[in-house]
């Protein structure tokens, strides 16, 4: 899911930049508001967390690859905020020193997998828990929201590249940039990540959320 | 906490699995994450604007790999537990670094 440099047209990566920029900024803002020493090595460990995690290429039928992005059980254990930064950090040194994503496209994979994923996996959470206590249901609340969450950041992603066709075309109306259109693009990522990716994220998400409810109950912040 | 740190470094060591797998069952790239050469095999030609950003920043250690395409696994293994550990080190270091500035702008 991290788009490469030459994939996305200007038109797409700088506004996608534009949003990251501003996103970071209330996310550092809303942050600092509750940051204590305490906080340091968690934000620490949950960016190497995903940023390993990513290491984890898992081949699937069709001969592609692809991974968990471990954004939903950060954001479950310490808020949405602290996942963006979190994560933003981690696809950040992907990008410069690893070349894993594109400088240019810095923006738009931060916007993807960890302003998407974090926002959606907390939200999907709350509202499939509801006031529920009983472990069951927190257990099935946690699995939905990290398959939904890594999927909606694909979606996200396959419309990105979907729509470069139509946003920028020579004068013969061949694509400048990422060649394939939405009906090929959306599918591809969408398909895989329903099937695949979404359930690695989820089990993923689950056993971590257990073993901290386990282990450091008072951490997991979607509970409080 | 100390149990935390721990399983980050396991994770570290067996990233490589990310590694081994794709390469036992023969996977390519990530849908999307071709380069310039594959997307001309797929499509029949290089897209203006991507042949000209596709090679816009060369990254210090490109796919965590610090040698060859043709090294052996082994050896790329080493490479990508060693990017591995790179990688988490500079990550602590900004987040470390970012966390220190933001509490003393707010003392100051």
């Amino acid at each position: 899911m991290h788009i490469p440099d030459g994939y996305l047209s200007p038109q797409t990566y700088l506004p996608l930049f534009g949003a990251f920029v501003a996103v970071a900024a209330v996310a550092v803002k809303k942050v600092k508001e509750k940051f204590d020493r305490k906080m340091v090595p968690f934000l620490g460990m949950a960016a190497s967390f995903s940023f390993l995690i990513m290491m984890f290429n898992i081949p699937i039928p069709g001969g592609t690859t692809g991974h968990a992005v471990g954004a939903a059980i950060i954001a479950l254990l310490l808020g949405p905020w602290v996942a963006f930064i979190a994560v933003s950090v981690a696809l950040i040194i992907q990008a410069l020193v690893f070349g894993d994503g594109g400088i240019t496209a810095i923006g738009a994979n931060c916007i993807n997998m960890a302003f998407f994923m974090p926002f959606t996996a907390w939200y999907a959470f709350k509202w499939i828990r509801g006031r529920s206590v009983s472990p069951a249901r927190i257990g099935v609340a946690v699995f939905l929201a990290a398959y939904l969450s890594l999927n909606v950041a694909a979606l996200v992603t396959g419309i990105e590249f979907g729509i470069q066709p139509i946003l920028a075309s020579g004068p013969e109306g061949h694509p400048l940039y990422a060649p394939y259109p939405l009906d090929i693009a959306v599918p591809a990522m969408a398909i895989q990540h329903l099937l695949f990716f979404g359930f690695i994220e989820a089990i993923v998400t689950l056993l971590i959320f257990r073993y901290f409810e386990k282990n450091f109950p008072d951490v997991t912040e979607v509970l409080k | 906490m100390k149990r935390i740190w721990i399983a980050i470094g396991l994770l570290a060591l067996l990233s490589p699995i990310g590694l081994f797998l794709p390469e036992y069952f023969g996977a390519g790239d990530a849908w999307g994450e071709w380069s310039l050469e594959t997307v001309k095999e797929q499509t029949g030609r290089e897209p203006e604007g991507m042949k000209k950003d596709a090679d816009l920043y060369n990254a210090p250690v490109p796919d965590y790999s610090f040698g060859e395409e043709e090294d052996t696994l082994a050896k790329k293994s080493v490479g990508y537990i060693g990017s591995a550990l790179l990688g988490v080190g500079l990550i602590l270091l900004l987040t470390l670094g970012a966390s220190k500035l933001a509490m003393q702008k707010d003392r100051g």
